[in-house]
């Protein structure tokens, strides 16, 4: 909590507006009313009276969690939630489209390496397939090792990428490329120093796996759907 | 204190009431409702606003932001017709549960 001699009341009132912002949940109109709410509030239990930052707490208590105050404006802004949800699945789509890329681009080179190691071993494809399952399910593990402990900095990246839409697209765009030509790069590396029917054996085995991480997204969309679209109820 | 339940399902009809005696805006609306109340009834006050919103995407009231005295913005709501019109059914409603349990409650004194 913070020190009473320095408490600053405007400070404390916009690091809990900038913290909601981080929430979709929420329009800008929303947070100006409950800020007046709030600024209300604390006017009335400083002429109780209370000390400026014992009234702020206790009128930010009053109002609500960020949680709670999320999920119920999450209901009357359903509209906006979903664009953002939408956004968010779209790149959510990307980068695990791209850590199935680079897990088939490793593959690649790795089945590359085994061959050029034993070119007449009969287990080359189920090796690769395997080694692509294991490959992809490993970024995946580093991916949320890196991200899963950071939600609070995940959001306040989606609020800055909804702050600067150009440098969204851009990054969009870059995704795009890397799922594009890194399974392109390799691939045409693979045909170059494999011979086709080696080669066609290979994808032949991995195939599904390279599809498998597309196939996530339609139950998580499911999930999303039955949770939202419910009327707000003052508790 | 009342349960959440029930202070949830009377929040619109209590709203609507309250503003059929003038536009007000959201702080005021809870501290007239808890004083008409005796302190009974206690939102959460945040979870008042998006019924507040809920209610205007509904037809039944309208907002506008306006200067206070002190300078600053608040936002009031004001009834519309479709408000008015849907308050007399809710009196009707609440009033009917009201007589049937003070009927229920008349006759059976001891049980409870």
């Amino acid at each position: 909590m913070a020190n009473p001699t320095s408490f600053d009341l405007n400070q404390a009132i916009r690091e809990w507006r900038e913290d909601l912002n981080t929430s979709p949940a929420f329009r800008a109109g929303d947070l100006d009313e409950l800020e007046s709410h709030l600024r209300d509030s604390v006017g009335a239990l400083q002429n109780q009276p209370l000390a400026p930052h014992e009234a702020f707490w206790v009128a930010r208590g009053r109002l609500g969690t960020g949680e709670a105050l999320q999920s119920e404006f999450g209901k009357v802004n359903a509209e906006q939630l979903w664009l953002n949800r939408a956004l968010w699945m779209v790149i959510g789509w990307l980068a695990v489209g791209a850590v199935s890329t680079w897990a088939s681009a490793l593959t690649n080179l790795g089945s590359l390496g085994i061959y050029a190691l034993t070119p007449q071993a009969g287990f080359l494809a189920p090796l690769g397939a395997g080694l692509n399952l294991v490959v992809f399910i490993g970024l995946l593990a580093l991916a949320w090792r890196v991200f899963g402990p950071a939600k609070g900095r995940v959001r306040q990246a989606g609020a800055w990428l909804k702050a600067h839409p150009k440098a969204a697209a851009f990054i969009l765009f870059l995704l795009l490329a890397i799922n594009g030509l890194a399974p392109l790069g390799s691939s045409l590396l693979m045909l170059k120093f494999m011979p086709m029917p080696a080669y066609a054996e290979l994808m032949q085995w991995r195939w599904p796996i390279m599809v498998l991480p597309f196939f996530v997204w339609p139950p998580v969309l499911a999930w999303l759907l039955v949770r939202t679209q419910r009327k707000p109820a003052a508790q | 204190m009342l349960s959440k339940e029930l202070v949830a399902a009377s929040t619109v009809p209590l709203v609507l009431s309250v503003l059929t005696d003038g536009e007000n805006y959201g702080y005021a609306l809870i501290q007239r409702v808890r004083e008409l109340s005796s302190g009974h009834i206690e939102w959460t006050e945040g979870m008042l606003y998006p019924v507040l919103h809920w209610m205007e995407e509904q037809g039944l009231i309208e907002s506008e932001w306006q200067q206070a005295d002190t300078g600053r913005k608040r936002k009031y709501y004001r009834l519309r017709k479709a408000g008015k019109t849907a308050l007399v059914a809710e009196k009707e409603q609440w009033l009917i549960v009201h007589a049937t349990l003070t009927k229920l409650w008349q006759t059976q004194p001891h049980s409870i």
